[in-house]
């Protein structure tokens, strides 16, 4: 086994070379060659798009049906001692429903063979703030809380690498925040953290450089700010309601950052804008010097899925 | 044992001992001794076919397979079925550490209740050598479900839908066909078994040298029992590598 020091910040952790996975015509993943290295990388990808597959593939539940999976510089497959390095939370809800919350961490305790496994077991349930149900069976645990039982399973040994497929999922606000805070705790700590979401913004609160997967192909990756600021820079189409459509719309054509007005047949005005920002800034203050009243403001490409086939359309 | 097949070893029996599953296992198990125990009561006196289709026919062609497979099938079908096989497929253990104590465990769910209820059974119905036969019978109880367990247990990382397979087999070959049809004893687990057990105590079974029931011969049969058990339980290792885990 080739040691990859995931602390160091020079080595990549995951290495996917040439990758491809079918499901008999579906293809799930399609020619993916990408190196992910320390720190706190989003797979990010509108829902279907593969990171699940792809996830999976990167830990070795799934077996790549073309390419070369490498997994902290060895194939996961194959090397099963490479676990003891990891922590791994899978998308679905996977716990043992008769154990209680104390009994389904020490179960992943014992089969990382940890030594001092009573302290282990603690540091990892004190984290998510799970002692108060320790004793309670997880088939009467709410969705959060297995979420988060799961992340202590996942987080016992103190693993070099985390990876947490969709952990947000059905997780309350307060919930969010404090696994945005135990994320950043353990990249602070030095490990390396790969979680994946279909929503942009929960990758941008915890991650600087994401992966981005769309149907099934590496579409971007890199520095988040970066990817950011090109998709601030995209075409944006606005659905704007007011007083009085025709008006604004005459003048909303003559500002600099409006591309184009076109008027619906419901009254309302659709502006496509290559600078959101300048035009956020413009319009109150146009329809205030025009005494027009807005009263409807809404982005109608907005969604991640459009944001992805803009990346992906170039 | 070591400590994480130990774990696995009683995971696996946590997993058997749903409520429902072991009041079929216990009332299937508890079959052979009803009978027995009613016909102690009743003062009946078993001639030499009924005592052999007792033994041989309910216990061996037909309760010792349909026990093994309802606790042995679900042993991996339900663990992929729930997903919760992940836990252990991203474990740092060999995957035959995690298939060989499942296994185990499974064939003493089975061989547990069954030898208990099939050794008093021979004591109350049996009348030579009695406690030896006893024993003879408890213990081919532990091969034949060793051997049925390892079966099931891989087909069970198959399809989820073991048990209906299984149930044809135990129904349709065990107890039927491989009765009726001269030479398929030799590819019957259960034949084999009885064969080992007809070598131990020639008394308690009493097969025909020809026919439909002859058995194989204990050579073979011990050859057979110990190739299924191996095969099988590579076959479910080889699974366990190959297959993707949803």
């Amino acid at each position: 086994m080739t040691d990859i020091d995931t602390r160091n910040g020079n080595d990549a952790i995951v290495s996917l070379d040439s990758v491809s996975k079918w499901f008999g015509n579906v293809v799930a993943v399609s020619d993916i060659t990408l190196k992910i290295g320390a720190g706190i990388t989003g797979l990010l990808g509108p829902n279907g798009a593969g990171k699940t597959t792809l996830l999976r593939m990167m830990c070795g539940l799934y077996s790549a049906s073309e390419g070369e999976v490498q997994l902290l510089g060895t194939d996961p497959r194959t090397d099963h001692n490479v676990y003891k390095r990891i922590g791994i939370m899978t998308e679905n809800e996977s716990a043992y429903e008769f154990m209680t919350g104390l009994e389904f961490v020490r179960l992943s305790a014992r089969l990382k063979d940890l030594r001092r496994e009573e302290n282990h077991l603690r540091q990892a349930i004190e984290r998510v703030d799970m002692s108060f149900a320790l004793d309670r069976k997880i088939s009467t645990y709410s969705r959060g809380m297995r979420q988060r039982i799961r992340l202590a399973a996942a987080l016992v040994g103190d693993p070099e690498l985390l990876i947490l497929d969709e952990p947000l999922n059905g997780a309350d606000p307060t919930q969010r925040l404090r696994f945005q805070e135990i994320l950043h705790q353990t990249a602070d700590e030095g490990r390396s953290v790969i979680i994946s979401s279909h929503i942009l913004e929960e990758v941008e609160e915890v991650s600087e450089s994401v992966v981005l997967v769309v149907n099934g192909k590496l579409a971007a990756q890199g520095d988040f700010h970066a990817i950011r600021a090109a998709l601030d820079d995209r075409p944006y189409h606005v659905k704007i309601e007011c007083s009085d459509p025709k008006q604004l719309g005459g003048e909303l054509a003559k500002l600099p950052a409006v591309h184009s007005v076109q008027f619906d047949p419901d009254g309302s005005i659709v502006v496509l804008t290559t600078n959101v920002a300048v035009l956020q800034l413009d319009l109150p203050a146009l329809a205030q010097r025009l005494n027009i009243r807005l009263t409807r403001l809404q982005p109608i490409d907005d969604s991640l899925e459009s944001v992805f086939s803009y990346l992906v359309e170039g | 044992m070591g400590t994480i097949a130990e774990t696995i070893f009683m995971l696996a029996i946590r997993q058997s001992m749903s409520i429902r599953r072991l009041a079929i296992l216990l009332l299937l198990a508890a079959i052979p001794l009803t009978i027995a125990i009613i016909s102690e009561i009743l003062g009946t006196d078993w001639d030499g076919d009924v005592t052999q289709g007792f033994i041989q026919g309910l216990i061996f062609n037909t309760g010792l397979p349909l026990i093994a497979l309802i606790v042995a099938a679900p042993v991996f079908a339900d663990e992929i079925e729930d997903r919760t096989l992940t836990n252990l497929m991203l474990s740092p253990i060999s995957r035959w550490q995690i298939s060989i104590p499942k296994m185990l465990a499974a064939a003493a769910i089975v061989a547990v209740p069954l030898a208990v209820s099939t050794f008093v059974s021979i004591l109350l119905v049996f009348d030579e050598d009695t406690y030896s036969a006893a024993i003879i019978g408890a213990f081919g109880i532990v091969i034949g479900a060793l051997a049925f367990t390892s079966l099931f247990a891989f087909v069970g990382t198959l399809t989820t839908r073991a048990v209906v397979f299984g149930i044809v087999y135990v129904f349709g070959f065990e107890a039927l066909i491989s009765t009726a049809i001269p030479g398929l004893k030799y590819v019957s687990i259960s034949g084999n078994t009885l064969s080992v057990l007809q070598e131990l105590n020639s008394n308690l079974i009493d097969a025909p040298a020809s026919g439909s029931n002859q058995l194989p011969p204990i050579e073979y049969a011990i050859i057979a029992l110990v190739a299924v058990i191996i095969v099988s339980n590579i076959a479910t290792v080889w699974r366990l590598k190959q297959m993707d885990v949803h």
